[in-house]
């Protein structure tokens, strides 16, 4: 079947080849020998009616890229994170019915997003809920239970909230494109806190304000700040540190430097060194860092200190 | 006379438990587990306060609230398992008075049940309590609670209390500090802000050697912590 689009083209050339054939016919002639001459004259005429053609099929093609203009648009829109980005269909051609694909793709984009969304959130739900029911329950115990055995529980709980929220966070980082909040973050500010969480964390910096997801960037100093409890040793040392147009957040541990097979699988989802000891958590701690790190415009590394220690290094630009 | 709170819960054991520990605490708890349900009930006897999960098989929370707030200027405190800031956000607009995510400590559920009907008892007017976690400090009373129970500190000390809080989350420098709570009466003793401080620290944290609502950081101020509890 010959398309809509293919006929407009396939027309198109055939008038034109049409309009030359007829100018060459036209501006020709049979000299005395018999021989066919062309006249100096179609060079001059057929720029002239080539110009004609032109201008005659200037209306279609600008309409033409007009609406693949307009697609090109949605689909910028829609790989930005407009999810609601559609194109309106004009026409019957192959632009129409690659409007109508597009926006097809869009809607089941949409849909399925919305859908991951609705499953985090009742996952969310789900999980918690028990554990709220578990969390008053200890309370209920009331003053007759072992105040460290109670302890001990509400750590429990602490920490799997941690890991059904990094479980949550991870998998909502990967499939919605959500901008997240933007506020105005103190990040020294927010960095003493989450040093005020241990006892033996050392703080030494300068103060650095940027806008970005306040719950997000607490997340990454938190996890941070967890994986050098976890696996360094003590002194543990957070530093902030000016860079021209970006921040250095870095915790450093004196703990057992890492190989170098180690170091470059640190940040990938679900590492967990085979040999640590004290392996607890998700594995997903460091590898939200990074995503966290990214999505504020900046990146996560390791370096590794002399003569041993870790340094886990977290820039961001501090204009976003 | 017991406070009466509408407890909307679709989890029956822990709205069983709920009702069992905010009962402990001298409140009458009436439990339903629909949205509509609650919305009914508003309608035919008043209560006190309503605490009220956000999602419920029935209907959205938001929604429950939004209708709830024609009705009835019971206060709301919505408690999610989201998490997410825009439901806090869309929460607070729709007319939910506090908000609390699952899984919550209990005492702070009870602190800040306290403090909204405490507020509404002084008339919507008054300026709003700052909440952080267990801890509430009422400006407009100019009293400070932890779990409730009502803590002592000096005016100079309160009004320092208050420029951390408002503040929460930034560092603030001495000198910050000195302008904002400039023009409060002075006290007998020329004492440093940072003796201030501690004696705050004294009345609010629950181990004053090792703060977690005030911080020092080095060189730079006192911070207020955003995350309690």
């Amino acid at each position: 079947m010959i398309s809509h689009l293919h006929t407009r083209f396939f027309l198109t050339l055939v008038g034109s080849l049409a309009a030359f054939a007829v100018g060459g016919i036209v501006f020709m002639h049979v000299d005395d020998g018999g021989r066919v001459v062309h006249v100096v004259h179609s060079f001059i005429i057929f720029p002239a009616l080539a110009l004609c053609i032109g201008i005659a099929t200037y209306p279609l093609t600008r309409r033409l890229l007009r609406r693949l203009e307009r697609l090109e648009q949605a689909v910028d829109a829609l790989g930005a994170g407009d999810l609601s980005a559609r194109v309106a269909v004009e026409g019957r051609d192959e632009v129409a019915r690659l409007a109508q694909s597009f926006n097809r793709a869009a809607g089941r984009i949409e849909e399925l997003v919305a859908a991951h969304k609705r499953l985090l959130a009742n996952a969310s739900h789900e999980l918690r809920t028990p554990l709220a029911r578990v969390r008053l329950a200890v309370e209920l115990i009331g003053e007759s239970a072992d105040p460290k055995r109670k302890a001990g529980l509400d750590g429990d709980i602490a920490e799997l909230d941690q890991l059904i929220d990094e479980i949550l966070l991870a998998s909502r980082l990967d499939a919605v494109a959500d901008p997240g909040a933007d506020e105005e973050v103190d990040l020294l500010a927010l960095a003493a806190e989450e040093c005020a969480r241990y006892r033996d964390v050392r703080l030494d910096g300068v103060a650095a304000v940027r806008r970005g997801d306040p719950r997000l960037l607490r997340r990454l100093l938190r996890n941070l700040l967890d994986n050098a409890q976890r696996h360094g040793a003590a002194p543990i040392e957070v530093r902030l540190t000016r860079l021209p147009g970006s921040i250095e957040i870095a915790v450093d541990d004196a703990g057992p430097t890492l190989s170098a097979e180690q170091s470059q699988r640190l940040f990938e989802p679900f590492y967990r060194p085979a040999a640590t000891e004290r392996n607890v958590g998700t594995g997903l701690g460091l590898s939200l860092v990074r995503q966290i790190a990214q999505r504020h415009g900046g990146d996560a590394a390791y370096r590794s200190l002399e003569p041993h220690g870790n340094s886990f290094v977290v820039t961001l630009p501090l204009q976003a | 006379m017991a406070e009466r709170i509408l407890l909307v819960e679709d989890d029956a054991r822990l709205a069983e438990m709920l009702s069992e520990y905010l009962g402990g605490a001298g409140f009458r708890v009436v439990h339903v587990t629909l949205g509509a349900a609650a919305l009914e009930r508003l309608a035919a006897e008043p209560c006190n306060a309503v605490v009220l999960d956000l999602m419920l098989p029935d209907m959205d929370g938001l929604d429950v609230c939004r209708q709830l707030r024609t009705k009835s200027d019971a206060p709301v405190l919505m408690l999610t398992a989201r998490g997410d800031a825009t439901d806090r956000i869309v929460g607070l607009e729709l007319g939910a008075d506090d908000y609390l995510p699952k899984p919550f400590a209990p005492r702070e559920l009870l602190a800040r049940l306290r403090a909204i009907l405490r507020r509404r008892g002084n008339g919507a007017a008054s300026e709003a309590p700052l909440c952080f976690g267990r801890l509430e400090i009422d400006r407009a009373a100019r009293t400070l609670r932890i779990d409730g129970a009502e803590r002592t500190i000096t005016s100079y000390q309160f009004a320092l209390l208050v420029a951390l809080a408002e503040n929460a989350g930034r560092v603030l420098s001495r000198d910050t500090l000195m302008d904002l709570v400039k023009g409060e009466a002075l006290e007998a003793f020329d004492r440093s802000i940072d003796v201030h401080v501690s004696r705050v620290r004294a009345a609010i944290e629950d181990d004053a050697r090792h703060p977690r609502r005030i911080i020092t950081v080095r060189g730079a101020g006192y911070v207020f912590a955003k995350a309690q509890d």
